[in-house]
């Protein structure tokens, strides 16, 4: 899988007074194609940190782009890119992946960005404008100095984009103006705040769009355990299990004579879930939804926090 | 009222002449409980004009489609950006079994096994329902004599 | 050993028999693979799509993107992983793929679709043996949106165009009661952009043709009926499809590849390991299982050959 990588600092541009734009390439390695909406992950000192990809998917010369706003904090990866990285040096990067990416069959796209929540739109604008697809962007920001790439989306998009400056309250009622009268086929997708994600959302629930064309990222990457702590289990209410901070819960069981069945190891696939009877979980996979975190979890990577009691199926029962 | 309807507020209603009266009781259903019906009734059910029809509805609308040959507006609805549950088809159509050799698709009144019209293969129907064809799949019945000797 | 047994994946790794989600992840993600049998498999795939093109392709309008992708994934993999055999030049938007094992040349521009004869997806299919499925990742489910598909183990590409994951799967007994197809279809859309997985799938076959379709069913189907114990070994093959995974990155739909091997079971009795895991699979079979695998029909005279060879070769059961 897309394990880490190296890519060079190419390139460095000041899009406004606190956003920079990075272009990462390699002169070894042939870089992954991307889709519209996807994301590279940077390791750096301070930790992982995803930024969208803003260049052309259908136009990708072996160079990835992002674009960074600083955000200042003391310890923060964004200041660390925009103060001490340079031309010329060498990160750590893994990916991309796509928890954004665009449906084709959708008839017509809106897309709602606020500040630097247009990193992914513009991938999807220059990606849909290849294959003649209609959208449009509709556009907030404080005031045209902190509105990233204005000049440029304004150029290339000026019948697409709609750009809202001035006062919140009247962003608020144009950007809900725009969700009016709309057809079916259209879909929704948003990214910003919190608070201006959950008006949008709010209104897209007003107008009855149907929840499953307003998209905004899907589902978050799992939760990494990094310091991982001893739990003990309660099996189908008799046995009692001890999982040691160095395996686990699928290793122990299948030591302790349980054929639970797994395949990836990596909590993607699904084939090691457990039942959860008892007790408080960290879920370290991408495979469960919330509600099932409730009464479920997968043996390979979540761990139970002190004591846990679970229920588990042979394999075999399950043809 | 057919399940999954509830949650629309609009609805929009296809039908041809034939299954006209069917369709005037749904939208009468669906009014009583508050919902809005736009009713289109066409001689018969035409793709062109299903699809200006179905295209140019407002967001969040559901479809239901009665009368004969419902499946070319439903592909247009699907095309014009419908979710597949959004669209509902009247249950008490024909059975359709499509041809496992031929393709052919063969209305039949029963599950029994039936001659297909096409290949002239005996069929007999399965429970593998396709959605997109509105159709089961259909086995050829082999006689236990078949290929012996 | 000959070239097919020594390439052949065999699939059991247990000594009874379990349905479950048993993929792993490819590194390097690959979609396809070329064997000694490439020359005439490739071959027999032509054949059978200019014969029955309709019935061996079909694509909704909608996969033309993800098709497009799909060669152009299909042709770097082959010529960066074979080049030996395959060899792509790229200037500008234009492309030249030469295929050395077959010496060919086929020359297009990328998305112009006026630049090749056939669609796209069924361009890159005849020149690989796989057969190419392209699964479109939509916002109300995941369908199968185009195919290119020469050599099915007993079903049909037209009737499952357009249909949900799901729906397909459908008839697989004991999968749908206990929600296992909703885990797969949930596994497949979470499968990272780039990445491959693969997973081997087995079943019976009465024939050495790698065609069996539903469509020609009337034909070989029939076929079962003639096993005994004495003709088992010859006229009873494995079939083992390796079937693969990949996320396209850019369009962010599915590509399914199979590329299918049939052993003849006299070839496969003369590895004691392979005839005493498929002997106990076959005979801890559910019953439901063999049926949906065609093998009740003839199952007793199967597992009389195979205990007879166990026999001979001094294996305990």
């Amino acid at each position: 899988m897309n394990d880490r990588y190296v890519v060079r600092v190419e390139k460095m541009e000041q899009v406004t007074p606190t956003i920079k734009a990075f272009t990462l390439s390699s002169n070894t390695a042939t870089l992954e194609q991307f889709g519209a909406g996807a994301h590279l992950t940077l390791h750096l000192p301070m930790g992982n940190r995803q930024y969208s990809l803003i260049n052309n998917p259908l136009d990708m010369k072996n160079e990835y782009k992002i674009a960074v706003k600083n955000l200042g904090s003391e310890q923060g990866g964004s200041r660390y890119l925009h103060e001490q990285l340079e031309v010329g040096d060498i990160i750590e990067v893994s990916g991309p992946d796509n928890y954004f990416p665009v449906h084709l069959e959708a008839q017509h796209y809106l897309f709602f960005a606020a500040g630097i929540g247009i990193t992914p739109f513009l991938s999807m604008m220059s990606y849909l404008s290849t294959l003649g697809k209609t959208f449009e962007l509709h556009y907030a920001a404080p005031h045209v100095e902190n509105c990233p790439f204005h000049e440029e989306i304004t150029n290339k998009y000026s019948k697409q984009a709609y750009v809202y400056l001035g006062s919140r309250e009247e962003k608020r009622k144009k950007l809900k103006e725009a969700l009016r009268n709309r057809k079916v086929g259209t879909h929704v997708y948003m990214c910003g705040p919190k608070s201006f994600m959950e008006m949008l959302n709010d209104s897209t629930k007003e107008l009855h769009f149907p929840q499953r064309v307003v998209h905004e990222e899907r589902f978050r990457p799992a939760l990494v355990i990094r310091d991982p702590k001893p739990f003990c289990v309660s099996v189908n209410g008799k046995d009692l299990v001890f999982v040691k901070e160095n395996e686990s819960l699928l290793e122990r069981l299948r030591n302790e004579g349980y054929s639970i069945p797994y395949a990836c190891r990596m909590g993607i696939c699904g084939s090691c879930e457990v039942t959860l009877c008892e007790g408080e979980v960290l879920h370290s996979d991408s495979f469960l939804t919330e509600q099932e975190k409730k009464s479920k979890m997968l043996s390979c990577v979540s761990r139970g926090v002190g004591d846990i009691a679970i229920d588990v199926e042979q394999d075999g029962s399950e043809k | 009222m057919k399940e999954g309807l509830e949650k629309y507020r609009h609805v929009l209603v296809i039908t041809d002449k034939k299954h006209e009266e069917k369709a005037l009781r749904m939208q009468r259903e669906l009014q009583n409980r508050g919902k809005s019906v736009q009713l289109e009734v066409m001689a018969s059910l035409d793709v062109l004009i299903g699809k200006e029809l179905v295209s140019n509805q407002p967001i969040g609308r559901g479809l239901i489609i009665f009368g004969e040959g419902t499946l070319g507006i439903e592909r247009v609805a699907v095309s014009a950006g419908y979710s597949r549950d959004d669209i509902f088809i009247d249950s008490s159509q024909e059975s359709r079994a499509f041809c496992s050799q031929c393709h052919h698709i063969t209305i039949i009144g029963s599950d029994e096994s039936f001659i297909c019209e096409n290949c002239l293969q005996q069929l007999e129907p399965s429970e593998h329902y396709s959605t997109y064809h509105r159709a089961s799949l259909a086995y050829p019945v082999f006689k236990e004599t078949d290929g012996k000797g | 050993m000959s070239n097919s047994s020594k390439e052949f994946p065999f699939p059991f790794t247990k000594d009874s028999y379990a349905y479950s989600n048993n993929s792993i992840l490819l590194d390097p993600a690959r979609s396809v693979a070329v064997s000694s049998h490439y020359i005439e498999e490739v071959k027999l795939k032509r054949n059978l799509l200019n014969q029955n093109h309709e019935r061996c392709f079909r694509a909704l309008p909608l996969s033309l993107e993800a098709q497009w992708e799909v060669l152009l994934l299909v042709f770097k993999e082959l010529s960066t992983c074979e080049p030996q055999y395959f060899t792509l030049e790229q200037r500008g938007n234009a492309y030249q793929f030469t295929n050395h094992l077959l010496r060919e040349v086929e020359s297009f521009s990328f998305k112009d679709s006026s630049s090749i004869e056939v669609e796209p997806l069924d361009l890159a299919g005849r020149h690989v043996q796989e057969d190419l499925i392209i699964m479109g990742d939509r916002h109300d489910g995941l369908f199968l949106e185009a195919g290119q598909l020469c050599f099915p183990s007993n079903w049909s590409l037209t009737f499952v165009l357009g249909m949900e994951f799901k729906a397909i799967h459908t008839p697989v007994p004991g999968i749908t009661d206990n929600r296992f197809i909703e885990k797969v279809e949930r596994f497949i859309t979470r499968i990272r952009p780039n990445s491959a997985w693969e997973r081997k799938n087995w079943s019976v076959t009465i024939t050495n043709k790698l065609d069996t379709p539903l469509e020609t069913y009337s034909d070989w189907g029939k076929l079962r009926y003639n096993v005994t114990e004495a003709n088992a070994g010859e006229l009873v093959n494995l079939r083992v499809e390796v079937q693969r995974l990949y996320r396209l990155p850019v369009t962010n739909d599915i590509l399914f590849s199979i590329h299918t091997y049939l052993l003849p079971l006299n070839e496969l009795i003369s590895n004691d390991e392979w005839l005493k895991k498929f002997y106990t699979n076959v005979k801890t079979l559910p019953k439901e299982i063999a049926d949906y695998k065609g093998i009740s029909l003839y199952k007793r005279e199967l597992m009389t050959f195979l205990e007879r060879a166990l026999t001979q070769r001094k294996i305990e059961r």
